[in-house]
Order: C-alpha cells, then sequence, then structure tokens
C-alpha cells in the first residue's frame, strides 16, 4: 500500500500566550503527486499549518503542540533542518521579502550552499531548475530586473533545486496578474504532472485553480478540517458549510447555487465551465428572443458630468522609466470603474497623480472640474479618498472608533457631529461592536472595511481603492463590494478600483479603464472589454468563467447574449 | 534623510570598480580613510581627493548621489573648514588679516586637510557601497577574512533590506498624507510623527524578518558549520594591479608627505 507524503495525526498547536489553539485536531493524509487546495477563512490557521509541516512552528516561534506529523514516515521533530530542506519547500506571498539574495544564479544556489554540495553539481541543478520553470538563461538578472511572477518562479526554483517531493505555497498569485497567475500555476502543473512533486496550496483563486487541483482540503474558523477530498466532493457535500465560512468558491458552483434558488432543474451544481456548459445545454434551448432581450440589458453609465478628467499625462521617473505615456481618459460622475492592467502598467502611478503623491502638471487632471495641481494636499482629501493596498499602513490611532474620528478631528469639527458621524459609518461598513478594538488586531477584511470607513466619513464623492480583493474572503470582499455598489447608487459615489480581480470586475463595474507599458489601451464599457479577446490578451488579462460559458452558451443558442458579466445575468435570463 | 540611504545602497552596474573584489574594494576603502586621517597637510589631502574623484570616475557614480553626499558632508566640511581657519597657528605667516580676524597660511593648510577629509570618508563609503554587492562584500569578510558565516550574511541582510526600510517608510508617509494628515514640526511634532510611524513600520518589518527567517531556515541556512559557495572571490589580476598601483601610491603619498609636508595636528607642528 502507498505510504502517505505527508501524515499528521490529531495534530494541534496553540501560540505562546495564547489560551486557544490555532490549528486544532488536524488529520491529514496526502499522497505522492497529489495537487491539493487548502481553503479555509482568513485566520483560520493555514498559515500555520505550512509552517507546522516545515518544522518552524514550533521549533521557531515556541508554543505548544500536541499530535504528531510526519513527513515521507519520519516525525518531522526527528528529521534535521538539512533533511527537511530536501523533502518540502515552502514558498510565501511576498517574493520580495523571502528572495534572499539580489542575483537570480545566487538565490536559486542559497539552499544547496547550505547543504554543502559541491559548486559543479550546485550550477548544473540551477541550470535544471531554472529550465523547469520557465527562466533559462536568466541565472545573471537582478531580482530587480523580474516581474513578480518571474520572482514567484525564483522563489519556486530556490526549492526545486533541492529536488524536493513536497511543496507548499501560501497565497503565491495573490500579488499577480491574471497572466503572471496563469503562468505561474502552469509551471506548478507542470512540475506536479512531470516531475510527480506534492504541491499543496493556500490560493483564494478558486476558478483557476479548480481543474488542476486534485484535492481540496478546507478548514474551518476553529482551525480544524472539516472536509477533504476530491474537489467535487468537497464542494458539493459541503456547501452549506462552505457558504456559512465565506470561503472563495468556483463561479460556477455560484451559478449552480443561484440557478437552484431560483428553482431551474439543474441535476448537479457545477464546479467547472465544462460542467457546467453540460448542464445547461438543454435548458437554454428554450430561450427565445424576447425573454434574453426583456431580462438582459447593457449597463448603462451615467450620462452626468466628468468627475475625473486626465489629459494628455505623461511621467518618467528619475531612474528613466517611462511610467506614463499620454494617458487621457474621462470618469463621469457616479460611474463605477474599474482600472486593470499588468503588474507595472502604470496603475499605481497614475493613481499616485490623482492622490497628489506625485504632483500632477498644470491642467493635466482635473477633479471636480478643477485642476488637480491648485488643489491643496488638504483639499484633495476632501474629493477624493484612497485605501491603501495595505490598509495597515493608514492607520495612526489605537482604536477603529478613533481611527474613523481621527479624519473628522483633523479637520475640527465639533466632537458631537464627530460621535453620530462615526457610528453612521461604521454601521454602514459592519464594523459595529468592534469601536474598542485595535485597527491592526482587526482580520483583513475588517481592517479593509475600517480603511473604507475612515475615508467614507468625509463623504467624498470620489473614493479610489488598491486592489481590495487582495486577502479577503469571499464573504468580506462581497460585502465590500455591495456596500461600494450601495454607496453609488444612494450617495453617488464614484467608486475607482485598482484591481487583477476580473471576476470582480465584471460583476461590479461599469467602466473600465485598461492600462498596457504606461499607455491607457482601453476605455470604456466592461461588457464590451470582456467580448474583446484580444484587448484582454494585450492587457495580460483574461476573461471570468462566466464569460467563458456565455461565449460557449451563444454558439449553443444565439439567443443566449455572448457575453454575460455575472451568474445573476445569465440566472435572469433562464428564469 | 531618504536620498541619503539611496545614494548609500548598491547599484549593479558595469564598472570598473564593479569588476574589482569586494576584499580588494575594502582595503582601498579602509586605506583612503585612513589616509585621510593620518595626513593632515592640504597639498596630500588634496592629492587623495583627486585620486577619489578618479575613482568616482571608474565606479560610475552618478552625479546625483555626489550632490547628496556633497551636500551634507560637504556643508559639515565647510563648517569645520570654517572653525579651522581661525586656528592660531603661532610662528606662520600672516596671509589674510581683518581686524581680530587672523589666517595663517598653516592654519589655512589644516583647514583645508580637515575639511576634506571627512567628505573623502564619506564619497569613498559610497563607492564601496555603491559598487558592491552586499552579498559579494559578506563572502569576501568570510571567504578572505575568515568571519564566521552567519554574521557574514547578518550584515549582508542589514545591507540588502536598508533600501527596503525606506520604500516602507516611504508608503506609511503616503498614507498618511492621503488622509490629510501632513508632517509635523517641532520637537513635539516630531515626537508625533515618529508615533504615528513606528507602529505601522515595526508591524511591516517584523513582518518581513519572520518570512526572511523562515526563507532561510526552510532552506537549510545553519545546518551546518560550514558552507560551500559557488563564487570563490579569488583575486583577479585586475585586482593584482589594482591593489599593486593603489599600494604603490599610498606609500609614496606617506613617504612624500613626512618628508616634505607640515603635517599638523592643532595647534602644534609633528
Amino acid at each position: 500500500m502507498q505510504k502517505p507524503v505527508i501524515e499528521t495525526e490529531n495534530f494541534s498547536f496553540t501560540y505562546p500566550h495564547e489560551t486557544e489553539p490555532c490549528i486544532k485536531d488536524i488529520n491529514l493524509k496526502m499522497y505522492d503527486g497529489d495537487y491539493a487546495l487548502v481553503l479555509g477563512p482568513s485566520g483560520c490557521g493555514k498559515s500555520t499549518l505550512f509552517l507546522a509541516l516545515c518544522g518552524v512552528v514550533p521549533k521557531t516561534t515556541g508554543g505548544e503542540k500536541t499530535g504528531t506529523i510526519k513527513i515521507e514516515d519520519v516525525p518531522v521533530e526527528e528529521t534535521s533542518m538539512a533533511e527537511l530542506a530536501t523533502k518540502l519547500g515552502l514558498i510565501l506571498q511576498d517574493p520580495e521579502a523571502q528572495i534572499i539574495c539580489l542575483k537570480v544564479i545566487d538565490e536559486v544556489s542559497f539552499g544547496l550552499e547550505n547543504l554543502m554540495f559541491p559548486p559543479e553539481e550546485i550550477l548544473k541543478r540551477v541550470e535544471e531548475a531554472l529550465e523547469t520553470v520557465g527562466l533559462k538563461n536568466r541565472e545573471n538578472a537582478t531580482v530587480w530586473e523580474l516581474s513578480g511572477g518571474q520572482k514567484q518562479k525564483v522563489a519556486i526554483a530556490t526549492y526545486i533545486v533541492m529536488r524536493p517531493n513536497i511543496i507548499l505555497l501560501d497565497n503565491p498569485c495573490s500579488n499577480l496578474d491574471p497572466r503572471m497567475t496563469t503562468d505561474v500555476l502552469k509551471t506548478l502543473k507542470k512540475l506536479n504532472q512531470e516531475q510527480g512533486i506534492t504541491v499543496v496550496i493556500i490560493e483564494h483563486k478558486v476558478d483557476e485553480l479548480i481543474e488542476q487541483v486534485t484535492r481540496v482540503i478546507l478548514m474551518n474558523e476553529k482551525g480544524t478540517i472539516v472536509a477533504q477530498g476530491d474537489p467535487r466532493q468537497v464542494f458539493l457535500e459541503n456547501r452549506d458549510v462552505i457558504l456559512k465560512l465565506g470561503v472563495w468558491i468556483p463561479q460556477m458552483m455560484e451559478l449552480g447555487l443561484k440557478l437552484q434558488e431560483a428553482g431551474i432543474p439543474i441535476k448537479t451544481i457545477p464546479i467547472t465551465v465544462d460542467d457546467a456548459e453540460k448542464e445547461l445545454k438543454n435548458i437554454i434551448k428554450k430561450v427565445q428572443t424576447e425573454k434574453a432581450e426583456s431580462i438582459f440589458k447593457p449597463r448603462i453609465i451615467p450620462e452626468t458630468t466628468n468627475i475625473l478628467e486626465v489629459h494628455d499625462l505623461s511621467f518618467t521617473y528619475p531612474t528613466g522609466v517611462q511610467a506614463l505615456k499620454n494617458v487621457s481618459f474621462e470618469i463621469k460622475k457616479g460611474d463605477f470603474v474599474g482600472i486593470l492592467g499588468e503588474n507595472g502598467a502604470g496603475k499605481t502611478t497614475l493613481a499616485k497623480h490623482l492622490i497628489g503623491l506625485l504632483p500632477p502638471p498644470e491642467g493635466k487632471v482635473l477633479i471636480s472640474r478643477k485642476d488637480a495641481s491648485k488643489y491643496t494636499q488638504f483639499e484633495l482629501t476632501q474629493t477624493l479618498g484612497y485605501c491603501f493596498q495595505y490598509p495597515g499602513h493608514q492607520f495612526v490611532t489605537d482604536t477603529a472608533y478613533d481611527e474613523v474620528a481621527y479624519s473628522l478631528r483633523v479637520r475640527n469639527i465639533p466632537e458631537e457631529t464627530i460621535k453620530e458621524k462615526c457610528s453612521e459609518v461604521l454601521k454602514v461598513v459592519g464594523l459595529t461592536g468592534l469601536e474598542g478594538k485595535a485597527p491592526q488586531s482587526l482580520s483583513m477584511g475588517q481592517q479593509r472595511r475600517l480603511s473604507v470607513a475612515t475615508m467614507l466619513v468625509l463623504d467624498q464623492p470620489i473614493l479610489i481603492l488598491d486592489e481590495p480583493t487582495m486577502g479577503q474572503s469571499y464573504s468580506d470582499n462581497w460585502a465590500l463590494f455591495n456596500l461600494l455598489t450601495k454607496l453609488n447608487k444612494t450617495r453617488g459615489l464614484t467608486p475607482i478600483v485598482i484591481t487583477h480581480d476580473m471576476r470582480v470586475t465584471a460583476e461590479f463595474a461599469n467602466t473600465a479603464v485598461v492600462m498596457s507599458l504606461g499607455n491607457v489601451i482601453f476605455t470604456g464599457p466592461v461588457r464590451e472589454l470582456f467580448g474583446k479577446p484580444e484587448l484582454l490578451d494585450a492587457a495580460s488579462l483574461y476573461a471570468p468563467p462566466i464569460v467563458h460559458l456565455s461565449k460557449r452558451l451563444h454558439e449553443r443558442n444565439h439567443q443566449i447574449p455572448e457575453v454575460l458579466l455575472s451568474s445573476d445575468e445569465l440566472v435572469g435570463i433562464l428564469k | 534623510m531618504s536620498s541619503v540611504v539611496r545614494a548609500y545602497a548598491y547599484r549593479p552596474l558595469n564598472s570598473y570598480f564593479h569588476s574589482l573584489t569586494p576584499t580588494v574594494k575594502f582595503i582601498w576603502v579602509v586605506s583612503i580613510g585612513g589616509l585621510a586621517s593620518v595626513l593632515n597637510a592640504a597639498i596630500p589631502t588634496v592629492i587623495i581627493f583627486v585620486s577619489l574623484m578618479i575613482a568616482v570616475w571608474l565606479a560610475k557614480i552618478p552625479l546625483g548621489n555626489l550632490k547628496v553626499v556633497g551636500m551634507i558632508f560637504g556643508l559639515i566640511s565647510a563648517f569645520q573648514f570654517n572653525a579651522l581657519l581661525w586656528l592660531s597657528f603661532r610662528e606662520s605667516p600672516i596671509i589674510w588679516q581683518n581686524g581680530i580676524f587672523v589666517i595663517t597660511a598653516d592654519s589655512f593648510e589644516f583647514a583645508v586637510a580637515v575639511g576634506l577629509r571627512l567628505f573623502i570618508l564619506a564619497v569613498s563609503a559610497m563607492v564601496f557601497v555603491n559598487t558592491t554587492d552586499p552579498r559579494e562584500m559578506a563572502l569576501g569578510l568570510i571567504q578572505n577574512f575568515r568571519l564566521p558565516y552567519r554574521i557574514g550574511y547578518m550584515l549582508f541582510l542589514v545591507m540588502r533590506y536598508l533600501p527596503l526600510f525606506e520604500i516602507d517608510m516611504r508608503a506609511i508617509q503616503d498614507a498618511h498624507k492621503v488622509r490629510g494628515i501632513g508632517e509635523k514640526t517641532g520637537i513635539r511634532g516630531r515626537l508625533d510623527n515618529f508615533r504615528r510611524y513606528t507602529v505601522p513600520l515595526l508591524v511591516l518589518e517584523l513582518n518581513r524578518a519572520r518570512i526572511t527567517a523562515t526563507a532561510m531556515e526552510t532552506r537549510a541556512f545553519g545546518a551546518y558549520p560550514k558552507r560551500t559557495y559557488i563564487t570563490e572571490m579569488h583575486f583577479s589580476k585586475r585586482d593584482k594591479i589594482f591593489l599593486a598601483v593603489w599600494l604603490a601610491f599610498a606609500i609614496t603619498l606617506v613617504v612624500l608627505t613626512f618628508t616634505y609636508f607640515k603635517v599638523y595636528s592643532p595647534g602644534k607642528y609633528v
């Protein structure tokens, strides 16, 4: 009988100074060649489980453990550090922090040098490892020359050079644009299928992974595994638990659940686009022209005044890198905008010009019809809010309440009004009851909503959010975007979201501004964008599964629109 | 502050200085500092300064970096120069006098020497750091000076992450700025700024340190008392020529200085 490569028995671990275990009664068996996706709400101990498998927890962190972990049949605490490094590798979310050396060759050699391999053998293996991850002939490149995806591939190479049987990856794609994500996931698939390496991955990009993985491990908020096995089985048999935990589910599963809810007869809930097509091919035959047209209406971009105008804006960093090249676009008041594009396309540089961190030249940026160069920083923050990618950077006080109040206190608003406004805003973002909590101690989702609250309290007409889906659970993400939609409709807020998340863009945004290599290559309706594969390709983007499905259904029945943007739209047509 | 940190970061380029082994550059930077400190005489110090400018050219140091360091250390040097100019050197011919202010020939020479010294130390350190990959510097110290590798890598990581520290600080400052919270001035204001930035910066850096430590540990760093290296820090022909020329220059300068020039220390001749 085949022996598991990873086996844990009732493993629990409690961090020092904590009373409750972070992970509890973990019973896990992984076999050679498995490819597993670990899902669970944020803070449920997924990363701690990985650190325990690597022997870092509790050896380095301290804390108490019970139960056992065996890697290739040997208890982890009885395995030396050197042996463990040749058995399994751990790749983390932030490649910047885990890359130690400045040159690719030095970085990939680091592990083997520690293991006292002779230099000739190291160089041979480094060449092989770089070829495997698709970075042949890049050994002399410095880390600064590499894209985010390439850095993650270097991180993968640093471990496969030690020829481990297991690779653990903790959110390796969360900072990557769609094309880089596909690229990294392809590399993992290759390692799994061609070299038989066992891959265990924590990632919320389930749509991209669902067709690759052979197992899903589901953890609950108490750090316990509640289900594991075949992906389809885990998703379908635990749908209520999954929805309650608020973890990311494949868009096709979301569609299936909505179809069932609407009373549309489907035999099984689909997980992939293939499943959904099979399930719906007969149902769509009944769709009539009038019905499709009456239910499906293209999203209308409000014809109001421009709230933001950028004219011919160019910018070159002192290093000589031209980040913006004659960028021009306009945004209407009350629109909901997604700024999309590959890593390094110039999105952040553009945002810096809008929020005054880089002063825009005279006449190039107009905010609320006034030249942005004429605003003081203080005036600008009254007009335009900005939520950073890492909300923790923005916090300046000790409690959630003070955090929201601070924005008003610096504007010398009476304490009575502050109290009133703060409780209103905290209620809107769903943080009532957490007023006394320290901002840094809140979950990632709560921190994100708190940072939105610190901006909303000022009633700015424009709110820019940088990568708001990063590190968010499915339920937190939907809560945030539903909130933005509500504020967009009720208060006339114009949300501008800088994102790599195509599913969220398709579902919520009206207008897309697409950037590539410092240029704006498209401004227009999101539906139009997802109908142009060549444009998506040029900007390293891809369409979410619902767009792929609608295209396939359209080929079967031309009454189905070619580009549908959300599960709700398709359900509306089939109802 | 930030531009100074940037001026003292490694810049991967192809220059003559980049191609020298770190150990040779280490010897150069220590000896040029030593020469500037010992040879308190105007003409020898100016000669050292000229040799340093040749090094700056050979290292392709950008003018911007030189300006930053020039501004800060040049100001301090100028201040020193000014203060020392008025030092009274007895028995030395007066070259300028205005009322009670007197400049003697010796005080002028001494001021030039000391004023330039700090600038030489600052710029030579910049040439070293700008042209030396921190990892190779650590390897040089480990392989050529027998420094334990754990300590060598600790030094390397400090140099590697220092520029990132500045980037993080700026991200936090930006985040506060978009909330309408500007930099405060005055002692209380500065203390307040410090308090506001400390917590998020600490959270960020501790997190990074934790990730780096995990990345090193899971790749067996420290598993054995020794490790192998794909890069051997051997002296190339170019290194040997540079070292020979430099040492010949340094020794000649020392001999000539003590033979033909007055070497000053405050208030008396050496």
